[in-house]
Formats: C-alpha cells, sequence, structure tokens
C-alpha cells in the first residue's frame, strides 16, 4: 500500500515517495470505474489520524518555494489527502499524475484564449451573439472544474465524484484545523509560559 | 375425450379454445387435474366472458376430484379461502381470474378444499362487462392467436421445468405464457390497458400481506406477467434490448420456484413476495416509477400512460441515477434541505465547494506560517498526534516545550500575527458560511475567481 511506502521512508525525498505512490496508484486504477464510493469513511477519526500522521511527514519534506508558501502546502495537503482516497477516486488519480501538467494546460489555454481575444478587438466589434448554454450545463461545467479530473465526465459521475470529493475536503480541513490549532497552541502556551 | 372434459360440473363447453393447447401436456399430473376442476366451480360464478377461459382450463380435469384430500392442509385453504374472498371483493375483471387459476394450479391440496368453499365466498364481481370490454377481448381471443414461436418457447421452458417440481413452475409458465399472449393482442388494441394494469396491481397489493405465500407469489408473478407482456410488447417494437432481462427475470424466477416448489419453498417465496408485493405497491400509485433494481440488473418498468419505448426508459434510469445521488449530495451540504430543484442544488453545491477549498487555501497558509517551526523537533509530535487526535491541546503542551526555544528566535511571524490569521480564516468561515445562508453569492463571480485561482 502507498500509505506504507510512505511510513517506511520517512526520510526519503518527498518526490520519490510520489512517484512511488504514483506507481502503486496506476496499479489500483485496475479496479472497475463503478465501484460505489463510501463516503463515510472520510468522516472516521482513524482516517484523520492517517491523513494528520501523513501530511505531517509530507510536510517536513516539503521543497519551500520562495514564492508562495502556503501554496506548496496546499499541494501537499491535497497529495496527501489523495494518497488517503487510495486512488478510489477519479479526482484523488487527478490529483497525484498531474496537477502541475494541469496548470500548465490551463495557461496555455488562458494564452491562447487572450491571443484571440485582442485579435477580434482590433479587427472589428461585431456583436458576437455568445452562445449561452442552459444554465444547468454551466453550473455542470463550473462544477467540474472545481472538482479536479472531472471536467468532462458526464453528470451522475460528476456528482458520485462531488460527494466523495466533498467529504474528503471536510476531512482535510477538520485535520489541517487541529494541525495548525495544536501547533500555534503550543507555540502560545510556550509563549505564555 | 374432451367431452368427458365438457361434462365436469356442467361447465359451458368452450367455443374458441381447442384442445391442440400444449397446456395438455401438463395435465398428466392428477393434482393439475383437480386444480382445474375447481375452476369449474367458478365458473359457475363467472360471468360469460370468463367462462371461455376457464372452460379450457377446466378441459384438463379428466377426473372427479377425490374426496379424501378434503381435509388436509386447512391452513392452506383458509388462507386460500381469505385470498380469494378479498379478490372477490375486488372489482377487477380480469384479475381475479388470473389469481384463482394460478393458484389452483399452485396448491393441489388446498385448492380441493377450496373449491368447494369458495361458492360460499362473495364471488367476484363482474363489473367487466361495464367498465372493461377490452379485457373481454383478453378473454376472448383464442389459443391460436398467439404467437406461436414464443409461445413454444415457453411451453418447452415449462415443459422442462416439470420434472423438478410441476406443480408451481409448469403450471405457472403455462399459465404466464397464457396470459402474457391473452394481455397483448389486447394491450396493442386498447388504450386502457393500463387500468387493467393498475387493477391488477392492486390486487397484487392486496394479496401481498396474506400470510401463504405460495398464493401471493403465484399472483404477483401473474401480475408481472401481465406487465412483462405489456413491457415487452413495446420493447420489442423498439430496440428491445430490455427483452434479455425480462426473460432473464422469468427465467430467474422460475428457477427460484422450481428449487423451492419441492421443498419448503415459503421462505424464499415470501421474499420474493415481499419484493413482488412492494412493486405492486408502487405500481398502484399513479405516475410513480416503477423500476426494481435486482441483484443482477436493473429492471425498469414502464410507467402508467408514459411511453414504453426504450429511449425513455434509459432516460427514466439516468434521471433516477442522477436524483439518487443529488440525494447524497443534500445531505452533504449544508442548507441544501430547502432548495429543490437541481439548479438551485447545483448552486448550493458550486458554493459550498468553493468555500471548502477556500478553507483547505487558507488553513495552508496557517499551516505555511507554522511550518518553520515544525522543523524542529517534530517526531515529538508524531506519537501523541496519533493517539489522541480529538484530545484537549492542553497534553501537548508538554511535549512541545522543545519548541519554546526555538520560537522566540524565529522572526518571521509573531503570534500577533498568527492569530489575526487564524480569526481572518474565522472570519472568512462565517463570511462563507453567511454567504451560503443568504445565496446571494452570483455563480459568475465565483467562476471568475476560480480560475484567479486555479
Amino acid at each position: 500500500m502507498s500509505s506504507s511506502s510512505t511510513i517506511s521512508n520517512p526520510d526519503a525525498n518527498s518526490n520519490r515517495t510520489r512517484e512511488s505512490k504514483r506507481k502503486k496508484r496506476r496499479k489500483i486504477e485496475v479496479e472497475p470505474q463503478n465501484t460505489n464510493l463510501d463516503q463515510s469513511k472520510w468522516r472516521t477519526d482513524t482516517e484523520q489520524q492517517i491523513y494528520s500522521s501523513k501530511l505531517l511527514q509530507a510536510l517536513r519534506q516539503v521543497r519551500r518555494s520562495n514564492d508562495s508558501p502556503s501554496r506548496a502546502i496546499r499541494e501537499t495537503a491535497d497529495r496527501v489527502l489523495a494518497v488517503t482516497a487510495k486512488g478510489r477516486s477519479r479526482w484523488s488519480r487527478a490529483i497525484l499524475t498531474g496537477r502541475l501538467s494541469l496548470r500548465l494546460s490551463q495557461i496555455n489555454k488562458k494564452h491562447k484564449r487572450a491571443k484571440l481575444n485582442s485579435g477580434n478587438n482590433i479587427k472589428s466589434r461585431k456583436p458576437v451573439v455568445k452562445k449561452r448554454l442552459p444554465a444547468l450545463q454551466r453550473k455542470v461545467r463550473v462544477l467540474g472544474r472545481l472538482v479536479p479530473g472531472c471536467q468532462k465526465l458526464p453528470f451522475p459521475n460528476l456528482l458520485e465524484e462531488t460527494t466523495d470529493y466533498i467529504s474528503a475536503l471536510e476531512m482535510q480541513i477538520r485535520a489541517m484545523t487541529f494541525l495548525t490549532g495544536l501547533l500555534s497552541a503550543g507555540g502560545t502556551a510556550d509563549q505564555l509560559g | 375425450m374432451d367431452k368427458d372434459y365438457f361434462s365436469n360440473g356442467g361447465i359451458q363447453p368452450p367455443l374458441h379454445f381447442e384442445p391442440k393447447i400444449p397446456l395438455n401436456s401438463l395435465h398428466s399430473p392428477q393434482e393439475l387435474n383437480s386444480d382445474y376442476f375447481m375452476n369449474t366451480h367458478w365458473d359457475n360464478n363467472s360471468s360469460d366472458q370468463y367462462t371461455h377461459f376457464d372452460s379450457a382450463l377446466s378441459s384438463m380435469v379428466s377426473s372427479p376430484v377425490p374426496t379424501n384430500s378434503l381435509n388436509s392442509n386447512d391452513s392452506h385453504s383458509s388462507s386460500l379461502r381469505e385470498l380469494i374472498g378479498k379478490l372477490g371483493s375486488i372489482c377487477n375483471s380480469p384479475s381475479p381470474q388470473f389469481t384463482y387459476d394460478i393458484s389452483s394450479i399452485n396448491n393441489c391440496d388446498s385448492t380441493r378444499t377450496s373449491c368447494y368453499t369458495t361458492p360460499l365466498n362473495s364471488p367476484p364481481k363482474l363489473h367487466i362487462k361495464d367498465k372493461l370490454p377490452n379485457s373481454v377481448l383478453m378473454n376472448a381471443p383464442p389459443f391460436s392467436c398467439f404467437d406461436t414461436r414464443s409461445f413454444n418457447g415457453r411451453s418447452q421452458v415449462g415443459l422442462n421445468n416439470e420434472k423438478s417440481s410441476y406443480g408451481s413452475v409448469t403450471g405457472l409458465n403455462g399459465r404466464g405464457n397464457l396470459h402474457r399472449k391473452l394481455s397483448s393482442p389486447s394491450l396493442v388494441q386498447n388504450k386502457n390497458a393500463g387500468k387493467t394494469q393498475v387493477e391488477i396491481l392492486k390486487l397484487g397489493k392486496i394479496s401481498g400481506p396474506n400470510a401463504n405465500s405460495n398464493e401471493e407469489c403465484s399472483v404477483s408473478k401473474q401480475v408481472k406477467s401481465v406487465l412483462n407482456s405489456r413491457k415487452r410488447k413495446a420493447v420489442s417494437k423498439g430496440e428491445g434490448k430490455n427483452y434479455e432481462t425480462e426473460d432473464g427475470k422469468r427465467d430467474k424466477r422460475s428457477n427460484s420456484t422450481e428449487g423451492n416448489g419441492g421443498k419448503n419453498g415459503s421462505v424464499k417465496m415470501e421474499e420474493q413476495k415481499d419484493s413482488e408485493s412492494d412493486e405492486a405497491e408502487k405500481g398502484a400509485k399513479a405516475n410513480q416509477k416503477i423500476s426494481e433494481p435486482q441483484k443482477d440488473y436493473i429492471h425498469v418498468r414502464a410507467r402508467r400512460g408514459q411511453a414504453t419505448d426504450s429511449h425513455s426508459l434509459a432516460e427514466r434510469v439516468r434521471r433516477e441515477k442522477i436524483s439518487q445521488r443529488m440525494k447524497f449530495l443534500q445531505d452533504l451540504v449544508p442548507g441544501c434541505n430547502k432548495v429543490t430543484g437541481k439548479a438551485l442544488m447545483l448552486d448550493e453545491i458550486i458554493n459550498y465547494v468553493q468555500s471548502l477549498q477556500r478553507q483547505v487555501k487558507f488553513l495552508s497558509m496557517k499551516l505555511a506560517s507554522v511550518n518553520p517551526r515544525m522543523d524542529f523537533q517534530i517526531d515529538n509530535l508524531l506519537p501523541k498526534n496519533i493517539c489522541q487526535p480529538n484530545g484537549s491541546l492542553h497534553q501537548h503542551v508538554f511535549p512541545l516545550d522543545g519548541f519554546g526555544e526555538n520560537l522566540t528566535q524565529l522572526p518571521t511571524i509573531c503570534e500577533e500575527d498568527l492569530q489575526s490569521i487564524v480569526q481572518m480564516g474565522f472570519n472568512q468561515n462565517s463570511n462563507q458560511d453567511l454567504i451560503l445562508q443568504s445565496q446571494t453569492f452570483p455563480v459568475p463571480n465565483s467562476e471568475s475567481h476560480m480560475k484567479i485561482d486555479m
């Protein structure tokens, strides 16, 4: 299991652990797609403990990026969350396999759109009739973009992924709140004492 | 030989039914004959419309019923009497007839007792003539109008099952086939077939709570077969992809009855009966979807008064999946209970997911501020952390003493900043909660916000 790999190699480079997780993830991916994602597992304390411990280990090895340490930590937290999900859900797999590539592709899209828009503005100001999708479709697209890796998923599958993702996020928030409270309280107590 | 059959009980001669009915093969066991003999008494009570059908069944009777077995299985007979009484109280035309036939086949012994008691009970009311003339058509058409190809296939199935437990299975299959075929032409002709369907379902519903499982099982199965016929007829027009599921379901049921026929199959029959009675209950209500997810496959029924082609059925299945998952989401997302409709619920869900992601971001910022401290002596933290995830913070003060010295040295963030961040996080959370509750957060803004984040 990926969890055992992280525990057995606490001093390994975070990159290496990530790669090993990815390899193990690919093996697990053979599972059928129709598995019912049980959201109650995210509510259990054990999951939170597992996540907290893994998060601590990962945070020790985080490469401090100078521009935004919070973003690095957030990404680490998301990756650890995906690892805790054991790759059963689509969003967890998407997080692990290509968060960087995803961002790059989005940036490229933005650049393309910017170029096109600038070209249009220069040429003419024709009244462009924007093709408005029905409201429901738009919202489905928005939701698809929110949940990682579920952009072009059919609606019922998207809903399933969303339920799992929401439960996982709630657990993540609980664990991180506890951790930060723990550490900050430790700091304040020492300061006061 | 046929004349002998007809002479029993003063049955009216069947005008339409010929002895070429493959049911002849089924009449070899004597008990079946006795079952059919019971029908003759019902024939006397029923109207002319039933006589045609019943007489055909009674034609199978070869000898008078022996009186020795009358006293056996009193419980069966009593339950059967109840069933018949209840059936009689319903104004459903074709259903009682069907049930009588099936139940007669299933309970060999009980029929002998009941055939003498049925005249005492209220006979089935014959409103059919007035209300549903089409039901007459259901009974009237001769067997020859059957689709011989499928019918022969079914009869063979029935024949095969005869070996194991002839009583319930073969009769059921045979009857089921008959009823199916009978009802299909009328359904083709008649728009009001749904009415009969509903009434049949009502019958199934009423028969559900009865104690004896065999009869109800057969009754509801009969109900099912009628429904199956209707569905199959509609499906065969279209792609007919549900055809196999229908057949599979029937075969599955027949196999299960086969396994239980000889033994004490009451338990399993009851289970089936429960599921079927539930189905019948659902079907009895108007405008309610009848879809029973079996263990192996999803079985969808055509809704009453709705299109029955495979496209709309698939659409219905899809819609049900979506609504089921929306219900799960409704439980997860707070404040979604008041909202109805997919669009508004999606709004809520989107807002909630965005708020959760924002929370994660703020927490990561907090952690980032705390992170430099974590480099030192984090091993002390780990075991206690795992043991008491929800423990009070006081317990963790002591192992964190090691941090104290390092804390003062850190110039990056002081406690006031941390507290402000925490408060900001909390404020943001409360703001998000308020936003969620007031539902004033517009979606396009969130889109742009999300883009910036991503």
